[in-house]
């Protein structure tokens, strides 16, 4: 889950230049670490949907824990995946 | 009618596939070769990946044009000219709507006019004015005459850059496609080499203006700059752009 969560950011942000194994699976998604941005958070979120039919809100605070690092999403996904 | 004041265009840059050099250019410029018929997208390799990737064929193409040293760009205002811009985005943003009801908000924060300068300033943290035209077959002169504005107001320097590259397959039926990506990126500044005429106040227009069809592309505008033969390019039914005399009184 863990690589397929790095495949999809890797994918959906197109992050040239960037491999699985160059993502560390704890280190913060946002700002620091891979320096993702807020339309990255959004696209994200577009992305997750459709590929696992998770519907995540903007706003909320949980959502940020979620997005916190690869790991923390890969968790999510897993547990919430509806396909 | 008042005159318009002069101008020169100082430094150009230009990007195309198989294009990459000066002298590709200037040989064009003389008809000695065509723009080659080639798939290539420009590395860009002057701009950090993270703001890079935002960027598709097209903006990749004006970003070469902007980075190019020999522009020496010195965050003077931009001039955007491009007739569609990226609009492969605008594409794929209207065809995910009608199939899958969800956009890319990453499309759709890149979907405006003046998105690929705006990537290139923030990638060097400037806070250079930017303006983006878009323009049926008036591109050029519609650059020139905003640019002109900005150098009245006081700026003494200004980038115009222009750039378009063929339609998504969607929009070829409807209107003018170029054959090629390119971009070309021209600093102009006060000076004694050009002028915009007009056909109504000048008592003799040239023949050049007369012969020389009105095109659709502002390709035409950077071979009359670089290839000095001519004397004027018609840039609309009454405007021209007119090359003045070395040492003109």
């Amino acid at each position: 889950m863990i690589d397929e969560i790095k495949t999809l950011i890797i994918e959906t942000l197109n992050l040239e230049d960037v491999a699985i194994s160059d993502i560390d699976a704890d280190a913060p998604l946002f700002v620091e670490g891979l320096g993702l941005d807020s339309i990255d958070a959004l696209e994200l979120g577009v992305a997750l949907n459709k590929r696992y039919g998770i519907t995540l809100s903007s706003e909320s605070e949980e959502t940020r824990r979620h997005f916190a690092s690869v790991r923390s999403l890969a968790d999510y996904v897993a547990a919430r995946r509806v396909r | 009618m008042a005159s318009l004041p002069e101008f020169s265009f100082r430094r150009w840059s230009a990007w195309a596939p198989a294009m990459s050099v000066a002298d590709n250019w200037l040989a064009w410029a003389r008809c000695e070769t065509s723009l080659p018929d080639h798939e290539e997208t420009a590395a860009v390799r002057a701009m950090p990946p993270l703001l890079r990737r935002r960027s598709h064929p097209l903006g990749r193409a004006a970003l070469e044009a902007l980075y190019a040293p020999e522009l020496a760009y010195a965050d003077q205002p931009i001039i955007l000219c491009s007739r569609h811009g990226e609009i492969d985005r605008s594409a794929i943003l209207l065809q995910a709507l009608a199939t899958e009801g969800k956009v890319s908000p990453q499309e759709f924060s890149m979907s405006v006019h003046n998105a690929i300068p705006g990537l290139f300033l923030i990638a060097r943290q400037s806070r250079s004015p930017v303006i983006a035209l878009a323009s049926e077959n008036r591109l050029a002169l519609s650059g020139i005459t905003e640019a002109l504005v900005r150098l009245a107001d006081g700026v003494s320097s200004v980038i115009l850059i222009f750039c378009d590259a063929p339609l998504p397959m969607l929009f070829r039926p409807f209107v003018y496609n170029e054959p090629t990506c390119f971009a070309f990126a021209l600093e102009m500044t006060a000076g004694r080499d050009y002028r915009l005429a007009c056909n109504d106040t000048d008592t003799a227009p040239s023949q050049e203006a007369d012969s020389a069809p009105m095109s659709d592309s502002a390709l035409p505008l950077l071979r009359f700059i670089l290839d000095e033969r001519e004397s004027a390019l018609p840039l609309s039914a009454d405007w021209r752009l007119s090359r003045l005399e070395a040492g003109h009184a």
